[in-house]
Parts: structure tokens; C-alpha cells; sequence
């Protein structure tokens, strides 16, 4: 084979890349939507001082933060099956990006909570709302809305962070271009389309969240 | 605790550290010297630089959202390809200079901006030229707001590094793999790896912390 | 015994003194006014009062019983009896009016939202803010969000209403038909502590004023019995109406 590119069989693939991309989709909305609820409750624990949990929590974001997400989830892939614990890859990197993701959303929600006007504290107490009722009614909303922006980036960053998923066989968009090089020996044609999928891909999900902004 | 580690484990793990803090040292360094050269540009004014800044600010838009580990074996492929004989490990720095100059490009021209265009017409009515402008109004101004998030990027660049152990480096996480396929207990080793990331990459992060502690206060 | 007693308050933000003594008695349904320069304490009076901001020393007793601001049941039950208007508002910028409005009630009180509506409407009309239910407050004007505010807490039922400055960013004409409102509230027995700078409201809507002075009471008068018999807040008054 030749030195020039050839892109016409790679194209012909492109049907199975998108669906490797649907799965990319997937695991990140998924994980992202997991790892806000967690981040979250860490977030909030991290602020409420009477919670008790706060060395926990902040101890949890610290290791996560400070530590790479592969091998995180090398640690478990490796360390569950030695506790009986058997997932699949798709759950294994799913679980380690919802544990990694919460960390640095929490950072995120931490940064919007400690932006909340006191007023709005003040406000809440005087009109009798318990902390749970504080939380979920004034500050997560008012939070939501002001960190929007940092959120979605963060998730862009975690769709592009799905690529790592193929290391443990999980078979989303970089995954699917592992196998279709190896069969088709068109290594840097189909990364090449594969880099194009993903910014394409990216640029959709943050257009769509931005228009998805005023529901918030 | 047993000591679950020989000598020639230890060795490699050493290396494999090192390997790690070499290629966050190295990337990083290029990094910061691509983002600032590429945020100055798309910061400037001047006629001459039009066409630079828009290959420069579509580039990284669009380099951005490539995952790393496909601009790692783009990388790869086309240093091959173009029969370059370089060492995975340049690869990988060079990978993590691509990306993370983007990413500081966009820091370096936002943190430029910032500073209002009041002040630096002030400076123009005193007679300042662009570069005392620069240094004397904008700098001062902007560097708090570029030198934390700048070491914050540092920070992701250095966990970005544990990819590189797919084009054959072996860095920390590489090592960690090939600790446990021989047998060790996984555990251990992975606990290790941890640490030895959290080693490098944790006084960063306080350091940081308290640089934003500091800008809060002033 | 008097309704509302202040026993020595004192009160401090960080380490600064700001409360330093005070001792005052409120007697139901009336309407207190506090002035003084800022920094004086006033607003920390209410503060202190609606549990906000922590006694260093005395107490406060309602109804012969001290206020109990340690607990949380102490505290919920304290602040189910009152209501606030801040000086910024704190009205809740995500929340529509409406939602605004009914956010304590439903909540806290767990009523059902349909049958709130028509109160809710009285007291739009009451403060002159009828049709305005489905807009946020940033879409509404500075005197608008004042007056959401006083509809917020009056939404509430108060036994006792603090007002920090609640006519500050109104108009002549609006003031008027605030005061009356108040005045109304007065007489079905809310009792009223406000802060305000405004001295012609603070002398016409006043049972009592009570000028502040470096965290301790200066000086008291009661203007519907005896006009302004106090020298010190004659003096006052009038520099105040003068900057004015």
C-alpha cells in the first residue's frame, strides 16, 4: 500500500464510528448526570461545617483531583474482581468517571455556592426554610444557573474524556477506531476522521446545552 | 504491612516517576511557552499578525476538543509518517504541548482582556507605546488573573501524561500495569501508583490554593 | 410586662461591638421606628431580633418569655411569628414573583398553592403590584422589587413585621399608600419595627422612635403625644430631613 491517503473505505465505516460515537454520548451523559448528584452532596458537605462529613468529602476531592482518572480506574478494573465484584467495562469506566467527575463538579458547585449572595441565605432562614429546603429550592438553582456555563464545559471535557473507556475494551468512538485501523491498516485516516467526529460532536453538545440554558 | 516489592520493583518504579515528572515538566514548559507566544498573537492588534490569529484561534478551538489520546496517535502516526525518528517519550511531550497550549492560549488572551480598555487608553494619552503599555498597565493587571488557572491546567497536564503508557511509554500508570501482570498484588501497586501521582501533582494544587487565596484578599 | 423586651442586648460582628446595651420595650401593635447614623446599630436591632445575627450578651422576651436563638426548634418557632424586608430585598432572582411569593407558605407552611392564589392577589393588589405574578424580579424596576418584598413578608402573616428601609426606593405618592398600608397592619395588631431614613414617613407613621447612637439607645420620643419632644431627635430629624 501506498504512502498516499485513502480515505474511501474509511468513509464507507463511517456508520459504524457513529455509533460508536452514540455510545461516547452515553457513557458521558451518564456519568456526568451521576456525578452531579454526587458532586453535589460532596459540594454541600463540604460547606455545611455541621455535617461532620467534611474531612471525608474533602479528602474524596482532594485524591480524585490530584490523581490521573486512567489510573484510577485501572486501580478498580484490577481491584474489584479481587473483592468479587465483577462489572462490565462499560460499568467499570462509567462508575470511575461518576467517582472522578463528582470531584471536580463538586469543586464547581463549591466555587457557585460560596458566590450565593448571603441575602439569599438570610432570606431563606427568616422565611422558615429548613437546610434540605434551603438547598434544594434557593441555593442548587441559583447555583445551577450561575456555575451553567463552567457545568457545561465540564461535560464537554468529560465527553472527550470517554476516549480513555477504549483501554478497557469499552467499544465507543475511539474504541471503534482502534478496531477499524487494525482491520483496515489506515491508521491516520481513521484518527483523522475520528478527531473530526469529536469536535464535531463537542461543538454539538455545548451549542445544545447553551440553547438548553433558559430552562434552567 | 509486608513489603510486596523488590529491588528491581522499586528501581522501576523510581524511573517510571521520574518518567512522569520529565514528561509534566517538559510538556508543560512547552505549553506555556505555545500558549503565551499563540495568546499574545491573538491578543495583539497589529494588521501584519490578521491572518496568524485566525489560523491560531480556529486551530485551538478546534484542537481543543480532540481527546487527548487521539492527538497523542496523530502525534504518533505522523511523526512516523513523515520518517521523524523521535522517542515516544518526545512524542508525548509534544502531544501535551499541542493541547495544552490551547487550552493556555485561551487563558493568556482572556486574562489580556480583562483589563479595560479605559486603562489602557489612559496609558496611550500618557504617551506609552504598546510594549511599556504591556508591561507597565496590562501585565500587572492581568497576570493575576492568568498564572492560576494557567497552574491549574499544569495539574490536569500532569494525570494527562498516564496516557502516554499507550504508545509504549512507560510512566507511572505503565509501570503500575506491568507491576500487577506480574502478579503483584494489585492493590499495592495501585495504591503506589496513586500516591506517586498525588506526590507530584498535590503541592501544585496547595500551591495554587493559595495564590487564590491571596488574589481574594488583595 | 411589655410584648417584645429588649434586656441588655448586645451583639457584635466579628470583633467589632456593634450592639453594646440596649434595653427597649415594644408594646403590640405598635410602630417603632429606629433611627440614627449608620453604623449606629439599627439594622443589627432587627438582625439580632429575627435571629440572623447572634447575641453576645442579654436577651430578648416575647410575651414574658425569653427568645430561645440557641436551638433550631427555638429558632423555627421565633421567626414562624415574624417577618423581614431587607434593604436589598433578598428576593430570589430565579424564583418568578409568584413563586417568590408562595416559596414560604407552600414549603414551610405546606398549603396547597391553589388556594394561596387569591391571597396572593389581595397582596399584590395591596402593594400596588397586581399582574406583575409571573415576572422575575430582574425584570422589575428597584421600587418594584421593594414592593415584592413587603408582599413577600406580608405573605407570611407576621405578628411582628422589620422593615430595613422599605420605602427607600419608592416614590412620594407610593410612600404614602405604604404607610397608610402600614398604619392598617398596625391596627389589626402587627407590630412594626422598621429602620428608615426617611423622616417624614418616620414622623407621620411613628408611635415611637427611638434614635440610635454608637449601639446604645440616645434617645426616644412618641411624636403622636408629644411632637417631637426630644431635643436630640428634633436635632436629628432635621439634619436628616435637611441632607434630604
Amino acid at each position: 500500500m501506498g504512502h498516499g491517503l485513502h480515505y474511501q473505505r474509511v468513509l464507507q465505516a463511517l456508520p459504524y464510528l457513529l455509533g460508536g460515537a452514540g455510545e461516547s454520548v452515553m457513557l458521558a451523559l451518564m456519568a456526568f448526570l451521576m456525578a452531579l448528584v454526587l458532586g453535589l452532596g460532596l459540594a454541600i458537605a463540604r460547606m455545611e461545617s455541621s455535617s461532620g462529613l467534611r474531612p471525608a468529602a474533602s479528602g474524596f476531592v482532594i485524591f480524585f483531583t490530584n490523581t490521573p482518572q486512567l489510573s484510577q480506574i485501572f486501580a478498580m478494573f484490577y481491584c474489584l474482581p479481587m473483592a468479587g465484584i465483577n462489572l462490565s467495562p462499560f460499568v467499570s469506566v462509567l462508575l470511575g468517571m461518576t467517582l472522578n467527575a463528582s470531584a471536580y463538579l463538586s469543586n464547581i458547585l463549591v466555587a457557585g455556592i460560596g458566590q450565593t449572595p448571603r441575602i439569599y441565605h438570610e432570606a431563606a432562614d427568616t422565611l422558615g426554610l429548613n437546610l434540605r429546603q434551603k438547598y434544594m429550592r434557593i441555593i442548587v438553582p441559583h447555583v445551577l444557573r450561575i456555575m451553567y456555563p463552567a457545568l457545561n464545559n465540564h461535560f464537554v471535557i468529560m465527553l472527550l474524556g470517554t476516549s480513555m473507556a477504549s483501554i478497557f475494551g469499552v467499544e465507543e468512538l475511539t474504541g471503534r477506531a482502534y478496531y477499524l485501523a487494525s482491520v483496515t491498516f489506515r491508521s491516520f485516516e481513521v484518527l483523522s476522521i475520528t478527531a473530526v467526529l469529536y469536535v464535531a460532536m463537542s461543538f454539538l453538545a455545548s451549542r445544545l446545552l447553551m440553547s438548553l440554558r433558559r430552562l434552567v | 504491612m509486608t513489603q510486596p516489592f523488590t529491588s528491581y520493583d522499586v528501581l522501576l518504579l523510581w524511573h517510571a516517576f521520574l518518567t512522569t515528572f520529565y514528561l509534566s515538566l517538559c510538556g508543560g514548559a512547552l505549553a506555556i511557552a505555545g500558549g503565551t507566544g499563540m495568546g499574545l498573537i491573538c491578543f495583539s492588534r497589529a494588521r501584519l499578525f490578521a491572518p496568524l490569529r485566525l489560523v491560531v484561534g480556529g486551530g485551538c478551538t478546534v484542537v481543543r476538543r480532540i481527546p487527548f489520546i487521539i492527538v497523542l496517535y496523530l502525534v504518533f502516526y505522523v511523526s512516523g509518517m513523515s520518517g521523524l525518528d523521535i522517542s515516544a517519550v518526545t512524542v508525548s511531550i509534544l502531544a501535551i504541548g499541542l493541547i495544552g497550549s490551547t487550552y493556555i492560549t485561551e487563558i493568556v488572551q482572556g486574562g489580556l482582556r480583562a483589563v479595560g480598555s479605559d486603562k489602557i487608553e489612559v496609558a496611550r494619552t500618557m504617551n506609552m507605546g504598546s510594549a511599556a503599555i504591556l508591561r507597565h498597565v496590562i501585565l500587572p493587571q492581568s497576570l493575576p488573573l492568568i498564572v492560576p488557572p494557567v497552574l491549574g491546567y499544569l495539574v490536569l497536564f500532569i494525570k494527562d501524561t498516564a496516557l502516554a503508557s499507550q504508545i509504549g511509554v512507560i510512566e507511572l500508570n505503565q509501570a503500575g500495569i506491568i507491576l500487577t501482570n506480574r502478579g503483584l498484588p494489585t492493590f499495592h501497586v495501585f495504591f503506589t501508583i496513586l500516591i506517586l501521582y498525588f506526590v507530584i501533582s498535590f503541592p501544585l494544587t496547595v500551591m495554587i490554593q493559595k495564590m487564590e487565596k491571596k488574589l481574594v484578599i488583595s | 410586662m411589655s410584648y417584645l423586651e429588649f434586656r441588655n442586648v448586645q451583639a457584635s460582628y466579628g470583633t467589632n461591638p456593634i450592639l453594646l446595651g440596649v434595653d427597649l420595650d415594644i408594646e403590640k401593635g405598635e410602630i417603632v421606628s429606629l433611627i440614627g447614623p449608620s453604623g449606629s446599630g439599627k439594622s443589627t436591632m432587627l438582625r439580632v431580633l429575627i435571629g440572623l445575627t447572634p447575641l453576645s450578651g442579654g436577651e430578648i422576651r416575647l410575651e414574658g418569655k425569653p427568645i430561645d436563638y440557641a436551638t433550631k426548634a427555638g429558632l423555627r418557632a421565633v421567626r414562624s411569628r415574624m417577618a423581614m424586608v431587607f434593604q436589598s430585598f433578598g428576593l430570589f432572582d430565579h424564583l418568578t414573583v409568584e413563586q417568590n411569593l408562595l416559596l414560604a407558605p407552600t414549603v414551610v407552611g405546606k398549603k396547597k398553592r391553589a388556594p394561596l392564589l387569591e391571597e396572593m392577589h389581595e397582596v399584590l393588589r395591596l402593594t400596588d403590584m397586581q399582574g406583575h405574578d409571573g415576572k422575575r424580579p430582574p425584570q422589575l424596576s428597584g421600587g418594584q422589587k421593594q414592593r415584592i418584598a413587603i408582599a413577600r413578608a406580608l405573605m407570611l402573616h407576621p405578628e411582628i413585621l422589620l422593615m430595613d428601609e422599605p420605602t427607600s426606593a419608592l416614590d412620594p405618592i407610593r410612600i404614602a399608600a405604604m404607610s397608610d398600608l402600614f398604619g392598617k397592619l398596625a391596627a389589626q395588631g402587627v407590630t412594626i419595627i422598621q429602620v428608615s431614613h426617611n423622616m417624614d414617613v418616620v414622623r407621620s407613621l411613628s408611635d415611637r422612635i427611638v434614635l440610635m447612637h454608637d449601639g446604645r439607645i440616645a434617645a426616644t420620643a412618641s411624636p403622636k403625644r408629644d411632637q417631637d419632644d426630644n431635643a436630640a431627635i428634633a436635632r436629628f430629624m432635621a439634619a436628616e430631613a435637611h441632607q434630604a
